[in-house]
């Protein structure tokens, strides 16, 4: 069916593309700033230790050293990185520059220089005197009751469950059940531009804030909390963001500089290099699953409990809202299993912090869920696509937990596509290959991830649309351009609507100054959300060019047809009127201007699900893994931008196979990071990728502009099931660790 | 400090460095030529890339010294005023930028690649990046983007 529509389902590139190519777009690091101040910190070289005494007597001595800020002279405000806005309840830990350093990597001192040189040299003339307290760097370390507590609450952090049915009566009657325990390491993000912030009192007295962030407005509450300033005199400004990931939702060392700027009354720039990066900046939480499952005769899945324990490392973070929001939320989207239980808690240790990434808490969860049901397969010889088909959630199907509506999920259609795709009938599940060396295996998964935080938060966007006096429009929405396509987006909408083409659209972002609140760019909320309120703030403009241009073409509103940037109308013998005009006459015969704000709350949280399949070859002798052919086939509701979209996808399999393959970040005994560079941390490069094909399905979704739903987070979690499935069955045995290094699946064979 | 001459972009220029200076410090800091990246300072992801002498390298381990007489091409150089390089525009269309950071490095790799050998098959494009990371792309797109560019490069 032809849907009439210009901009919506048709590939452009991403915002600012030209100025990327061209080196010309300015990141926070690139940014210049008359008589700016560089930065460095010294980091915690111990995994947890009391500052007794810091003296800063040579380093101060040093020509170029301005101030060095630590715990003795900054903030004691305690604060949550991932603290929203005003009034949210969140447990604060946090502190500029603690007293008790819990992690290696933690911020100890930090030094403002004429040059970044001078500031390094300074740090290393800083001599602390510590006070080493015993470390518990594992959540097997920290659950063990004579555990040093790191944190307060015996290192629980938090702690829930939640049921529905009757598990442990459907447990006992059922044919078969099967338990199993999988881990998860902790991962870095792998952004491509480190943490950059600069921050300067401007000449107009505003605080000003420069960062990659993804949620600036969060950040100015946060600022405004620590420093005791009013939020109208503070400014954040997000220039650009090389990567996001979720990294960025978190306040980090953005409070630093800040507090070097209102120490020494100059712009002041902190810039991490990789390594800091690594063992400063939040990983993704670590974490360790058990699973029971049981089953029919038939392959139905009657009863379902998981454990999850998460790593949250140092602080607080979203470690409680990871588990209650995310990950006992998604758990109950996917299968249609009446008895089902979920317990989560989350750990303090003295590894670093964990926080927000891309998934957020569902790579843990259906890496666990999609291993297990990979073994109750093979186990009941049953074809793994067979198994999904009699559990899978229906589009008409309820979350059995609330008993609400799921939306219209469509995890089956995207499996059928896929399997098509993939020729999944027509490969074998193992082979063995040249004699004997290789093992061939395939594997597939399906998992969801959400649309916002409909029901478990504040889920709205506030953006105001302007239409210029030649008829373009202006955009203003706190939105943050992170490289996943939301603006162009948003612009695709508002075009669409106005009947404008994309280009004559222009949006201004990333600046706590423009649009209203928002809520970030997490949770897969960009184009759900913030597309909604594009989607409501462009038809309250239509509305208002309707109201004027029928006044002025004398028609009825029912009659306007709106295209080419102008109003024309159905009734014979009346000329169109273009916007151009139409603004004109208004300013002048009514002295109203063409300008619209709205608030958008979210009416849904749907999930997004994702069908992924993939064949390996397994080296016998060194334990390597190649990864064939890969296919991916989403439930998004509505193509808005295809070329973005695959990308996205694309993007979120090369982070997966990662997560399958090799990303770890690993420790010494002491705690100290290992891979903390990307030769020790490595993500894919473009030839260990295999040959990737997508496919979407487009069955529309309630609450989504033209019926679209996310892409971001959901691309990322199925992935590394997949990949793991394929090789255990080519090796013949599950892997329960991830990543599958080769060692690991050497050590599998031989066992 | 010493003197060091050699050509950025075309424009012969001299300046006075540190010894222990890299090309990506005094490009960024000395030059303010900021599209070459810091994304790693240890010669892994190539977000620094620049054309020495028409070789694509990473100038964060490029010692300043060793570029004395030498000529360097950056991304701001590979554009002709408001025209875009094939490899630009390539990148453009095929939908291969996404966040941005690794852009310039990648598209300096093409350009180094494509100058040698302009008809490349996707394995060659694909080894040619090894020394280029994309979180963003899944180099899906990338490896589009420089098959397209190839294409145009040929038919002008």
């Amino acid at each position: 069916m032809k849907d009439n529509l210009n901009q919506i389902g048709k590939s452009f590139p991403i915002q600012d593309a030209a100025l990327k190519v061209t080196g010309a777009l300015r990141y926070t690091a690139d940014l210049k700033h008359p008589n700016e101040l560089q930065a460095k910190m010294l980091l915690s070289p111990h995994a947890h230790a009391r500052v007794i005494s810091l003296d800063t007597t040579e380093a101060e001595a040093l020509p170029g050293v301005v101030f060095i800020a630590h715990t003795f002279n900054a903030p004691e405000r305690a604060f949550n990185g991932q603290h929203k806005y005003v009034g949210h309840k969140i447990i604060e830990d946090e502190y500029l520059f603690p007293r008790i350093v819990r992690f290696v990597g933690d911020r100890v001192a930090s030094v403002a220089a004429e040059t970044a040189e001078i500031a390094a040299k300074a740090v290393k003339l800083i001599k602390v005197e510590y006070e080493v307290l015993p470390a518990v760097l594992s959540i097997d370390e920290a659950i063990k009751p004579d555990a040093p507590d790191i944190n307060g609450n015996q290192n629980l952090q938090f702690e829930m469950e939640s049921n529905t049915g009757d598990f442990d009566q459907a447990i006992n009657k059922c044919h078969k059940v099967y338990e199993a325990t999988y881990t998860f390491p902790a991962l870095h993000h792998a952004m491509m531009e480190n943490q950059a912030v600069s921050a300067s009192i401007e000449p107009d007295g505003l605080l000003t804030v420069w960062a990659p962030d993804q949620n600036s407005i969060a950040h100015k509450v946060i600022t405004s909390e620590i420093f005791n300033i009013p939020m109208h005199m503070i400014k954040c400004i997000t220039p650009a963001l090389g990567g996001g990931f979720g990294n960025r939702t978190d306040y980090n060392n953005i409070g630093v500089p800040i507090f070097l700027t209102l120490m020494t009354g100059r712009p002041v720039k902190l810039r991490y290099n990789r390594r800091e990066n690594i063992i400063g900046t939040n990983t993704r939480q670590g974490a360790k699953a058990t699973i029971k499952v049981g089953v029919d005769k038939d392959g139905h899945i009657v009863g379902q409990a998981l454990n999850m324990i998460t790593n949250t490392g140092a602080y607080a973070t979203c470690g409680g809202p990871i588990i209650l929001g995310a990950m006992s939320a998604k758990y109950y989207k996917m299968i249609k299993c009446p008895n089902m239980k979920f317990k989560g808690s989350s750990i303090y240790t003295n590894n670093p912090t964990g926080g927000a990434m891309r998934g957020y808490g569902s790579p843990q969860v259906f890496g666990t869920v999609c291993g297990i049901y990979n073994e109750i397969a093979k186990d009941l010889n049953m074809d793994i696509t067979d198994f999904y088909e009699k559990n899978l959630v229906d589009p008409d199907g309820i979350e059995q937990r609330k008993k609400t509506s799921l939306g219209n999920p469509r995890p089956k259609d995207a499996m059928h596509k896929g399997m098509e795709m993939f020729n999944w009938d027509k490969k074998p599940i193992r082979e063995v290959r040249e004699d004997g060396r290789y093992l061939y295996g395939k594997g597939m998964s399906v998992a969801c991830h959400g649309n916002g935080i409909f029901g478990v938060g504040r889920d709205m966007t506030a953006c105001t649309l302007r239409l210029n006096e030649d008829g373009t429009a202006l955009l203003s929405v706190c939105t943050h351009e992170m490289g996943s396509g939301c603006v162009i987006s948003l612009k695709q909408i508002v075009a669409e609507i106005l009947g404008l083409e994309v280009d004559e659209v222009r949006s201004i972002h990333g600046n706590t100054d423009v649009g209203g609140w928002s809520n970030g760019e997490s949770a897969s909320r960009g184009l759900f959300v913030e597309g909604g309120a594009a989607y409501k703030v462009a038809l309250q403009m239509k509305q208002r060019i309707a109201k004027y241009a029928a006044d002025y073409l004398r028609v009825k509103e029912d009659t306007l047809v709106f295209g080419n940037k102008e109003v024309s109308t159905t009734q014979l013998n009346c000329k169109p009127i273009k916007y151009i005009d139409l603004v004109s006459y208004v300013h002048e015969k009514y002295q109203e201007d063409f300008i619209e704000a709205c608030t958008y709350a979210s009416v849904a949280l749907p999930g997004s699900y994702g069908a992924h399949f993939a064949d390996v070859l397994v080296d016998t002798v060194t334990g390597k893994v190649k990864v064939l052919d890969y296919v991916a086939v989403h439930d998004v509701g509505k193509v808005i931008n295809p070329m973005i979209l695959e990308g996205q996808l694309e993007g979120g399999i090369h982070m997966g196979l990662g997560y399958a393959l090799s990303e770890e970040i690993t420790f010494d005994e002491k705690g100290k990071v290992t891979s903390d560079n990307f030769k020790k941390y490595h993500i894919l490069h473009a030839n260990e990728m295999p040959n990737i094909k997508t496919a979407f399905i487009e069955e529309g979704e309630y609450g989504g502009p033209y019926g679209a739903k996310s892409i971001g987070e959901a691309a990322t979690v199925p992935v590394a099931s997949a990949v793991l499935n394929a090789i255990s069955n080519a090796i013949g045995k599950q892997i329960h660790q991830s990543p599958a290094k080769p060692e690991r699946v050497l050590a599998l064979l031989k066992d | 400090m010493e003197l060091v001459s050699f050509e950025v972009n075309g424009k012969p220029l001299e300046i006075a460095v540190e010894k222990n200076w890299t090309l990506l410090k005094v490009l960024r800091e000395q030059l303010d030529l900021t599209g070459a990246k810091p994304g790693c300072e240890t010669g892994d992801c190539g977000a620094c890339k620049v054309l020495l002498d028409g070789k694509a390298v990473n100038s964060c381990t490029t010692n300043i010294m060793k570029v004395q007489g030498r000529s360097v091409i950056t991304i701001e150089g590979l554009s002709k005023g408001t025209e875009l390089h094939p490899i630009q525009s390539s990148f453009i269309e095929a939908g291969a930028v996404q966040c941005g950071y690794c852009t310039p490095g990648m598209i300096i790799t093409a350009k180094s690649l494509l100058d040698e050998n302009p008809h490349p098959t996707e394995q060659e494009i694909r080894d040619s990046l090894d020394n280029n990371l994309c979180r963003c792309t899944g180099y899906v797109k990338i490896v589009d983007a420089i098959q397209l560019a190839a294409k145009k490069m040929e038919e002008s």
